[in-house]
């Protein structure tokens, strides 16, 4: 493995001069043997919360189909029967564990990209550039490109599996336990909802690390790349937010006008993005026009914009590939100023 | 190496320039030449160019303006990679490291390592393998820098004010480690230092800076030579003024450093200078200071000794 990274300088380093002491083998060496020694922390952080996130989740799994049996075997499931004495504590104890998933579980993943790009992404050259270690490193005889590679792809390979573990497990319970639960009410669509599940995690994980590691790179103050990168990542997933109906082409329905209704109504779980009324001479007026118009009397249908369920992974295929792209291209920038740094 | 290495010098400048953002230049004009293995001395002022030389030598930066060769190749070779130590003035190395990991790092990342050089230096300093980088004094750390700098087997040696912080013991066993290393492997090493009594004794060759330009190119014994300390009462005789570099009255009496190694007429005492003496001589007066001479005709009236020898 020593000799992939090192190259051929290895070998033509032995021609003049004695090996270096025999090591056990399959032991990490050379430049992967550093970047997991730098990446120690990172590893042992990784692993404490991405067990801690397991825990809470089976047992939000646990708690919720453990008393839906209960409910089950006590005739409370159907919702007519929530009122009775021996069916209220069943279902508020759903209701907690389904509450503890929607209010912490999901906004803890919906920040952790945040999270990532400013205390991994940010960090990683800017502290080596803040302490000087990067003269280190390139006075040693490796390429400064080969070390950024095996430095990133160490910090990659061990955050980005634990927060595909963590999405995996986080649409599970989301699937199981929450939207197909007794008491469960969580569309995909919500802004804290949809960035939690499927390869959203992932794919913002890797946009925020790349995104990181270069503001790192231009700024070279790890305070200042912590916050510079903190900044940027919530300022992208609000930008991300606000371009995300227009990912997929929506669904264009006109449905008869129903003054009880008050206008369109998307179908369950699907996401809404526009609305309105048909007025008589058939144009479409927008959402609001009616508060203090007379017309809306006269309307002859609503119409709605929206994104029904089967949307969901659509859009998120081609959001992952933007943010795999943007990725892609800071990388680029940084392995090209690395590599014009010192040749 | 081969013959034909040692042949090259080791350090090759032309007209070799430095400017940085914002219009400075911190080295300009500099041509001198440093031949294979000898200890170079890099001396001068603060601020007077010679990390950026060295930063120039080690390929961590890249020139302006000018020519750099390193053993005896173009200065942004990669394969100079494995060739050139470097060891820079705020000695940085990973404060969550241990000893032991610093000592491995350069082991892994170095196909030359010499690992027996490498524990010697740290050895001698009595140094706790297991102990953190962080928890270290900033001598200790240096040791552990120089450590790493050597058990990479280098053929030159780049040493930015290498002994600052440590005890004159240390220096003087470290020192004395740099020689062996130079004496038994023929490295060439540039120390850089305005601690003047650390480099007398040690250096064979002197690269003397000033405002970012070379004042003082060449073997340190011909440097020496073509020197002489003159002393004599104020008023008796005239001075060569145009060769003088230095002049100082104290009282009634007259010290003068002149650029000749020929015999002055007059009624002087002369003597050979020592290093330190031709030294502050010549950081006392900067260049713009003497009368008569421009910065040019300083920087070239001494000419590289050892490329005419």
């Amino acid at each position: 493995m020593s000799t992939s990274l090192l190259s051929g300088r290895a070998a033509q380093g032995s021609a003049d001069g004695p090996a270096g002491p025999t090591r056990p083998a399959r032991r990490p060496t050379g430049l992967l043997w550093l970047a997991l020694r730098q990446s120690r922390s990172a590893i042992r952080v990784t692993a404490a919360l991405l067990v801690l996130a397991t825990v809470v989740l089976l047992t939000i799994h646990f708690v919720v189909q453990d008393r839906a049996g209960v409910m089950e075997q006590r005739g409370c499931l159907d919702s007519s029967f929530w009122g009775e004495r021996q069916c209220w504590p069943l279902i508020q104890r759903i209701e907690l564990a389904a509450r503890a998933f929607t209010d912490l579980v999901q906004p803890a993943v919906f920040a952790l990209p945040v999270v990532l790009g400013m205390f991994l992404g940010g960090p990683l050259l800017a502290q080596e550039y803040e302490r000087g270690t990067i003269r280190l490193v390139l006075a040693q005889s490796v390429a400064p490109r080969r070390w950024l590679a095996a430095r990133l792809a160490v910090a990659g390979l061990v955050v980005l599996p634990a927060v595909g573990v963590l999405s995996l497990l986080t649409t599970w319970v989301w699937w199981t336990d929450v939207i197909h639960g007794p008491a469960g009410f969580d569309p995909p669509f919500q802004t804290s909802t949809y960035p939690a599940l499927g390869l959203a995690p992932f794919a913002w994980s890797l946009f925020g690390l790349a995104l990181g590691v270069l503001v790192g790179e231009l700024v070279r103050r790890t305070v200042t790349a912590v916050l510079v990168s903190g900044v940027l990542m919530v300022i992208a997933s609000v930008v991300m937010r606000l371009v995300r109906p227009y990912l997929w082409p929506v669904v264009d329905a006109v449905v008869p006008y129903d003054e009880s209704m008050g206008g369109f109504m998307q179908p369950t779980n699907a996401w809404l993005v526009e609305r309105g009324i048909v007025l008589p001479d058939g144009t479409r007026a927008p959402d609001g026009y009616c508060v203090a118009s007379y017309e809306c009397d006269e309307a002859v249908g609503a119409w709605g914009h929206y994104h029904p369920v089967s949307h969901f992974v659509p859009i998120q295929l081609v959001e992952t590939g933007i943010l795999v792209v943007l990725a892609v291209i800071a990388l680029a920038v940084v392995f090209r100023r690395i590599a014009r740094a010192s040749g | 190496m081969t013959s034909e290495a040692d042949s090259r010098p080791a350090v090759e400048a032309v007209g070799l320039g430095k400017r940085y953002r914002g219009d400075r230049w911190a080295l300009r004009d500099c041509s001198f030449t440093v031949p294979a293995g000898r200890i170079c001395g890099v001396v001068g002022a603060n601020g007077a160019g010679k990390s950026t030389l060295l930063t120039l030598a080690a390929r961590l930066i890249k020139p302006t303006a000018g020519e750099l060769r390193v053993l005896g190749e173009p200065s942004g070779t990669p394969e100079l990679r494995t060739r050139v130590a470097y060891v820079t003035q705020e000695k940085p190395l990973y404060p969550s490291f241990t000893v032991a990991d610093t000592l491995r790092l350069g082991r892994e990342l170095n196909p030359r390592w010499d690992e027996d050089v490498a524990q010697k230096v740290v050895n001698l300093g009595e140094l706790d393998h297991r102990a953190k980088i962080g928890s270290l004094s900033g001598g200790q750390r240096t040791r552990v820098a120089l450590a790493v700098a050597l058990g990479k087997r280098a053929d030159l040696l780049l040493l930015d004010e290498p002994m600052a912080d440590l005890d004159p013991l240390a220096r003087h066993e470290l020192m004395g480690a740099l020689m062996a290393e130079a004496a038994d492997r023929g490295t060439t090493i540039l120390i850089s230092s305005h601690i003047l009594p650390e480099l007398d004794g040690v250096i064979d060759h002197l690269l003397l800076m000033q405002s970012g330009r070379i004042r003082l190119a060449g073997d340190l014994e011909e440097i020496l030579d073509g020197h002489q300390l003159l002393t004599g009462a104020a008023g008796a005789a005239q001075l060569p003024d145009e060769l003088a570099v230095e002049k100082r009255v104290r009282g009634r009496q007259v010290t003068a450093l002149i650029r000749t190694g020929e015999a002055v007429a007059g009624p002087w005492e002369a003597t050979r200078p020592s290093l330190e003496e031709l030294l502050l001589a010549y950081l006392r007066t900067p260049i713009a200071d003497r009368p008569g001479t421009t910065t040019r005709t300083a920087g070239s009236a001494e000419p590289d000794r050892e490329a005419a020898a």
